[in-house]
């Protein structure tokens, strides 16, 4: 069973003005999104910015109202608010921000901003609440001594690691992270993504690791589903994303991806300008008349695809893919 | 190619210094660089490096009153670290231009598009108004803007990232300069308009004949774009050489530190490598010896040299310090 499943999520912005601050129009920042995420796996969601994943997440949390579909927990539907105090929803489902620093209380010592969710949620003495985080601080590799530190005497990794720990407090069984690495350093990088992927083999967690960094997402994930302009196009394992992608925004995708390989330099730039030709060329057969995306399609047990309902184009998209 | 001709930009022994609490901290240390007509140079490093203070010494933006320039920079036989503010406004936009990571901030918000690159010509050329109007035209053409004179009535708000990016890259290209430093021009930008941004700044480099010098901190920019490259670590440049040097035999401990954490197909599953500690901050700044040593800590301190200088590996391929000969990594050893 599926831990996490949301189901033809909408969330539109309205775009107000005139007279009375009336809503004029409205800017459909999710339209019908779908996808489930499994125990203990990570899930990816690509896109480039203003496709709707960040919104994706927050929409999950509540943290933006959601104007349509449904959202389920264990089982459980989750879409009205009042029912997520029930279902230990809040506890167990955390968020890691991209901006560390401005998601960390200035005015608070680290103490405080890590043990907030333990004081909300558990009934601790003063005394097991200092040591549950000092357990936190010492998972994520900070020293002791960072306690009655404020968040500004951190750098933007350690900031980073704080909000883990925060995050991962309650022990919760979600945690969705919100581009949590590309405001860092390659280095620093490294360090919390292998943090991210240690808290997970000890806790069991699952990840939605929103991203526009698709070797970030290649290393990361499990299962990956690409977004464009509000809507997924495209959801697969890494193999099925990365080796065998078949939606034309996909394709295109990866082969802007700048490579370490210096001797394929002009081969590369080839492929992708070809591909970018035929991007153009080829696009409105992937999208219907409203410039919208096909629903989605099952073209193996992992891998779906929004694919356009006529057979025969369907059929011309897929045999092109084998070549 | 071109035959070797009289390089464009050389530095030697540039430092640059910040006054923090009455105490001047380097910032750039010691950076010896060749800039030769008609190349595309990258320079490479984490955030704190010192590429974007180079950067600045060398368009002579920095404040002179906390600030202290030595060393020598000398651009088309004009030495920059001499060159008082009117010897700047003869040259800037002329023959020396940058494009800036953010072109919301760094463009005119109350001037349409138009008159912005206009002025850098009304300074520089003897163009009539017209003819700069056709000029405009014609440079955001070229930088593959589809509706030219749309876009120079409009506004910078007006225009997406992307577009933003294409009319300061029109702008710095205006008067044909022959030199173009790039500080991170597409690290705002999605990975397609990225692309296509760095395409640009490559064909503008052969078209034009410029030269560019691109910072940035993404190793697959540079190994898309670059001819030559330089590493920074800490204020110095650490290695520098052909983009195939650096990237097929790195040197450097730090480069080969770089390159291994980056994610890539071949460790998809396992960790990834992670340098250990921090960057020195500018007030800790070890005064002598290797800055990168305390990062390398298994590497014997013996080594390393004590005042580390470049040298010289053939073929245009420099190294700091001694310690690239000895060095391993910890993991493969035990392995």
């Amino acid at each position: 069973m599926s831990l996490l499943t949301v189901k033809d999520l909408q969330v539109y912005f309205p775009v107000r003005g005139g007279f009375f601050n009336r809503k004029l129009d409205e800017i459909q920042a999710v339209r019908d999104v779908s996808f489930s995420i499994n125990q203990g796996e990570t899930f990816g969601l690509v896109g480039e910015s203003g496709s709707g994943k960040s919104t994706t997440g927050r929409a999950i949390l509540g943290l933006e109202p959601q104007t349509g579909g449904t959202i389920s927990y264990q089982g459980h539907d989750v879409t009205k608010v009042a029912k997520r105090q029930h279902q230990d929803f809040r506890r167990d489902v955390q968020m890691i921000f991209q901006d560390s620093f401005s998601s960390l209380n200035p005015q608070k010592r680290i103490a405080s901003i890590i043990s907030e969710p333990l004081r909300n949620f558990e009934n601790l003495s003063k005394n097991d609440l200092k040591l549950r985080v000092l357990q936190l601080l010492d998972i994520v590799g900070l020293s002791p001594d960072a306690l009655y530190k404020y968040p500004h005497q951190f750098s933007g990794g350690q900031q980073q690691r704080i909000g883990i720990a925060r995050a991962v407090a309650t022990h919760p069984k979600l945690i969705i992270a919100d581009e949590p690495v590309s405001a860092l350093d390659l280095s620093v990088q490294a360090q919390v993504l292998n943090f991210m992927k240690k808290i997970q083999a000890e806790f069991g967690i699952s990840y939605l690791f929103i991203s526009h960094d698709l070797g970030v997402i290649r290393h990361m994930c499990d299962r990956i589903a690409i977004m464009t302009r509000g809507e997924i196009v495209e959801i697969g394992t890494r193999s099925d994303i990365y080796q065998h992608p078949i939606h034309i925004y996909t394709k295109q995708l990866l082969e802007a991806i700048p490579q370490t390989d210096v001797d394929h330099r002009e081969q590369h730039r080839e492929a992708r300008l070809a591909m970018n030709q035929k991007y153009h060329q080829d696009k409105h057969q992937y999208y219907d008349q409203q410039g919208r995306a096909f629903p989605l399609v099952q073209v193996s047990e992992t891998h779906w695809v929004s694919l356009p309902p006529n057979e025969a184009l369907r059929h011309k998209i897929l045999q092109r893919e084998e070549h | 190619m071109k035959k070797t001709q009289a390089p464009l930009l050389v530095t030697k022994h540039l430092k640059t210094s910040f006054k923090i609490n009455d105490h001047y901290y380097q910032a750039l240390d010691d950076v010896n660089l060749t800039v030769n007509p008609d190349e595309f140079l990258a320079i490479v490093g984490e955030s704190g490096c010192g590429k974007s203070t180079f950067a600045n010494t060398i368009m002579g933006l920095l404040d002179e009153h906390d600030s202290k320039v030595s060393g020598s920079a000398v651009f088309e036989g004009q030495e920059l670290t001499k060159l008082t503010e009117t010897g700047y406004d003869e040259i800037r936009g002329l023959k020396l231009s940058m494009i800036f990571q953010d072109p919301l901030s760094a463009l005119n918000p109350l001037k349409r598009i138009a008159n912005q690159i206009d002025e850098v010509m009304a300074y520089h050329t003897d163009l009539s108004k017209t003819e700069r109007y056709q000029r405009v035209l014609k440079l955001l053409a070229e930088v593959g803007i589809h509706d030219p004179k749309r876009t120079a009535r409009q506004f910078p708000h007006q225009l997406s990232g992307g577009m933003r990016q294409r009319v300061m890259i029109a702008m710095a290209v205006a008067c044909k300069p022959d030199l173009i430093i790039a500080d991170e021009p597409t690290t705002a930008l999605d990975v397609t308009i990225q692309a296509q941004i760095l395409d640009l700044l490559r064909r503008v480099q052969q078209e034009n004949h410029t030269s560019i010098i691109l910072i940035t901190h993404d190793l697959g920019v540079v190994a898309e774009t670059a001819d030559r490259v330089a590493v920074m670590y800490a204020g110095q440049i650490v290695e520098s050489g052909s983009v195939q040097q650096i990237f097929k035999e790195p040197q450097h401990p730090y480069t080969r530190s770089l390159l291994r954490s980056i994610p890539q197909i071949d460790n998809a599953t396992d960790d990834l490598y992670v340098i250990q500690g921090n960057v020195p901050s500018l007030q800790k700044m070890p005064a002598a010896g290797d800055r990168f040593a305390p990062r390398i800590p298994w590497i014997p301190a013996s080594a390393h040299e004590d005042l580390p200088v470049m040298h010289d590996l053939g073929d245009g391929h420099q190294v700091r310090c001694t310690c690239y000969r000895q060095f391993y990594f910890k993991e493969d050893q035990r392995a």
